[in-house]
């Protein structure tokens, strides 16, 4: 029964997507001008300020997304059987093979104005921060220990309340992690965000991303590493002075209830924040002096966002099923129009590029498993080795930090250019740029999957003298065996993404491509506007995806989560 | 005056497969300023009938009554002790005591200085601004304790309060709740425990609800005239624990 519901599911989000993409195409023209953009270097703070700006905006709607969506799904088990088969979904498309439909979606929107374009940049920033994000702060959300669950029921803690003391404290530390995962996310997409191009127009938004791309374009290499350092600044910056504190802060909402496996509270983002002369001094000051008028704002405000919240709730009661109906109703028209516009479309004779597809797709899913396969050889001994040393871990992790916020993307056409010299062909180049938009998620998942083994696991191993491959064998790869799935399934999902402007990447007026399903909806999309072939490709790719997701990694995750599971 | 009534309480749980009875029949009261402690073998749904005294859960079958009302739902009347403390660990011990306080809808400066007056009773002064990870066991449970109490509840129910704590550690609490219980000042008059500790209950309860294995029916009331305060090594109390003993195995 949940099989079929689940089918049901992904084929109506996939009905609507449809629905939606083609609203969007539909006779919708970009007509705005393609302003060239200055690569002068003088402009390039302001364009790091407009590109951190848009990051920005698509964080704090991904957070405000993640914590709504996430606890609807986590306090309501109606909304849950259907919120998370989606947010599954959501997360395994190819955003980037849609990127063209927002795109005509929010110009025509705006009726060609540019903040349509500046819009769709942060739509795609958003699709790539938000659905970690929800599923982290969901799940934290369903592991609340019982007792301290019980003990919100018995002390009456309600509504509001048990929102601040109980749904958003519980959610912290997943939030805090995933956000520093998004953030490098999402820099991984500016890239592809900034600069839009859709047949012969091409719009650059000011920005980061495509002063990068188009100063190396123009063979300005200089100007691109200037950008690039100018990146690594804006990411060391925030690493040292928002997440380190960050991450040591959220230590307090952990259910840990021994002062032992705490963190040290260290680092000059922390000391800065909590025990430097002057801000704690200020902040003492505020407090003290400021300690009346704080209280009453304090009450004040919580009072609003007490009553905003509890009229909030008791409106989503009542309007349920109003809404519920009008969504239903909104459901069934798109899907009529999403069907009526697939139909139209393959009702025209039919591509003989069409029956490419498969083969397309073998060629694609050959490279992503070698991606894969290399990624696995060395994030595995690294996320063993790194989880097992914190001092390794302490120099090591904030430098992947980094270099997974490196958006690689910026680097392909050089990386493509001095490959196809070496090697001849596309081949190589496009697998190692899949191979930058897998690898991080499997590193990061892995670690953290290390990290998690018990100590006393580790202990008992070292009593009994297990030598490396024993323990290898006995106890760490058992152990990390949930989270190397989970971290598959992210990588490969990043992987799809990836694909999409790896098989297919223009620079300096040349094209290079390499035959795979990518390729083939990258050129549709910017050659030829065959909507045939843009539907096509990517339907294949969607129900490829969806398919391997759910009749492998799901079975296998079932299969290791109970086989592997470590009870506490 | 009866406090609590419990009328041929059940308790089933169903899933796909199978379903099975933990509690069966259950029926027993308790009148004000009681000291009640329920004992059974482990799985014998002790917890399970606690948290249907205080509206955490509810019965299958039969009826629970507090003050001539049926329960359903948790009302102020009643709070709980748990076993596994269940602080909130990123509140510190003030914000822990007086969370319930909040609920209520108590202005801050009355909750704090309600709370204090708990906070001093179980011996907490001085530890408000800690965290609970800062704690050790004992302590911990004091803030449980002092939680519970600062809602003055008619009924104080506790499940297994001290099973986590080490041997000392829980002797002394286990005295110190009795003085506290024992307390003219204390509003708390009644106070239901679950336990699994035989000796425990003897010491402290001025009666024994004792369950059977599952499904769990009452096997015995017992009621205990040991006078206060009571040692365990006199006789007197090992006889009457023997007598639990043998109800039970």
């Amino acid at each position: 029964m949940g099989k079929i519901k689940n089918a049901i599911f992904t084929i109506i989000l996939a009905a609507l997507v449809i629905a939606f993409a083609y609203f969007a195409y539909k006779g919708q023209q970009l007509n705005i001008e393609g302003r060239p953009l200055s690569t002068d270097i003088i402009f390039l703070p302001y364009y790091a300020a407009r590109s951190f700006a848009r990051m920005m905006a698509a964080y704090i709607i991904s957070l405000i997304f993640s914590i709504v969506y996430g606890y609807k799904a986590a306090t309501d088990s109606r909304a849950e059987r259907i919120l998370i088969p989606v947010l599954d979904i959501l997360q395994s498309v190819p955003i980037l093979g849609f990127f063209p439909a927002a795109v005509f979606f929010f110009v025509s929107l705006f009726k060609g104005h540019t903040i349509g374009v500046e819009l769709a940049s942060i739509f795609l920033i958003f699709t790539s921060q938000a659905w970690n994000m929800a599923f982290g702060y969901y799940e934290s959300l369903t592991t609340i220990p019982k007792d301290i669950r019980e003990a919100s029921e018995a002390f009456k803690l309600r509504g509001w309340l048990r929102f601040k003391h109980l749904y958003l404290p519980s959610g912290i530390n997943k939030l805090v992690y995933n956000s520093i995962l998004s953030w490098a996310g999402g820099w991984y997409f500016l890239i592809a965000a900034e600069i839009i191009s859709i047949g012969p127009i091409e719009y650059s938004l000011p920005g980061l991303g495509s002063f990068m791309i188009k100063s190396m374009e123009k063979g300005e290499i200089f100007h691109a590493a200037a950008g690039l350092v100018m990146l690594l600044a804006i990411i060391a910056f925030m690493n040292i002075f928002l997440w380190q504190p960050l991450t040591l802060w959220a230590d307090i909402y952990k259910y840990e209830y021994s002062n032992v496996n705490m963190k040290e509270k260290r680092g000059i983002g922390y000391w800065l924040w909590w025990q430097a002369p002057l801000l704690p001094r200020i902040r003492r000051w505020v407090s003290e002096k400021g300690f009346y008028i704080m209280e009453t704002a304090g009450s004040f405000v919580s009072g609003k966002m007490k009553n905003a919240f509890n009229r909030f709730a008791h409106i989503a009661k009542i309007s349920n099923n109003v809404i519920a109906w009008v969504f239903r109703i909104l459901l069934l028209y798109a899907i009529g129009r999403g069907v009526v516009a697939l139909i139209t479309v393959f009702s025209m004779p039919l591509d003989p590029v069409l029956f490419e597809i498969p083969r397309a797709l073998l060629c694609s899913f050959g490279r992503l498993t070698a991606a894969y396969i290399i990624s696995l050889l060395w994030t595995l001994p690294a996320a063993i080795w790194i989880g097992h040393n914190e001092r390794v871990e302490a120099v090591l992790m904030p430098l992947f930090q980094i270099l997974a916020s490196i958006p690689a993307t910026a680097l392909f056409p050089v990386m493509v250019f001095t490959l196809t010299k070496l090697t001849g062909g596309m081949e190589l180049a496009s697998i190692l740029l899949v191979l930058t938009g897998m690898q991080w998620y499997l590193l990061f998942n892995l670690i953290a999957g290390v990290k998690s083994i018990p100590g006393d696991l580790k202990e008992a191993a070292k009593i009994f003298n297990l030598n490396r491959i024993l323990y290898w064998r006995r106890v760490a790869l058992p152990a990390v065996m949930p989270s190397l799935i989970t971290g598959s399934v992210t990588a490969w999902g990043g992987g799809w993404n990836a694909l999409i402007v790896s098989e297919y990447v223009a620079y300096a007026g040349r094209i290079y491509k390499a035959f795979g399903i990518g390729s083939m909806l990258d050129s549709a999309t910017y050659g030829t506007g065959n909507y045939q072939m843009i539907w096509a490709s990517l339907i294949a790719m969607m129900i490829t995806i969806v398919a391997i997701n759910r009749f492998f990694w799901g079975k296998l995750y079932k299969i290791a989560s109970y086989r592997y599971k470590i009870e506490s | 005056m009866n406090l609590l009534e419990i009328e041929h309480v059940s308790k089933t749980y169903t899933d796909k497969a199978r379903s099975f009875t933990v509690l069966k029949d259950i029926s027993f009261a308790a009148k004000e300023g009681e000291f009640i402690c329920i004992i059974g073998p482990s799985g014998s749904g002790k917890s399970t009938l606690l948290r249907m005294i205080t509206g955490l859960d509810r019965p299958t079958d039969g009826c629970i009554y507090f003050k001539n009302r049926k329960v359903d739902g948790v009302t102020d009347k009643m709070a709980m002790v748990f076993q596994s403390f269940a602080l909130f660990p990123w509140l510190n011990v003030l914000d822990n005591v007086t969370i319930g306080l909040e609920a209520k809808g108590i202005a801050r400066k009355e909750r704090i200085a309600l709370a204090e007056k708990y906070i001093d009773k179980v011996g907490l002064d001085g530890f408000e601004e800690a965290f609970p990870r800062e704690l050790s066991g004992g302590m911990k449970q004091r803030v449980g304790i002092a939680r519970a109490l600062t809602m003055e509840p008619e009924l104080l129910c506790m499940d297994e309060p001290f099973s986590a704590l080490d041997a000392f550690t829980a002797q002394n609490l286990r005295e110190e709740v009795l003085d506290l219980w024992q307390d003219e000042n204390m509003p708390v008059k009644t106070v239901l425990m679950v336990t699994h500790g035989i000796e425990e209950a003897v010491f402290m309860a001025d009666r024994i609800i004792v369950l059977s294995k599952r499904p769990a029916e009452v096997a015995a009331d017992v009621k205990i005239d040991l006078p206060r305060p009571r040692n365990m090594k006199d006789r007197a109390f090992s006889e009457v624990a023997d007598r639990i003993y043998s109800l039970i195995f």
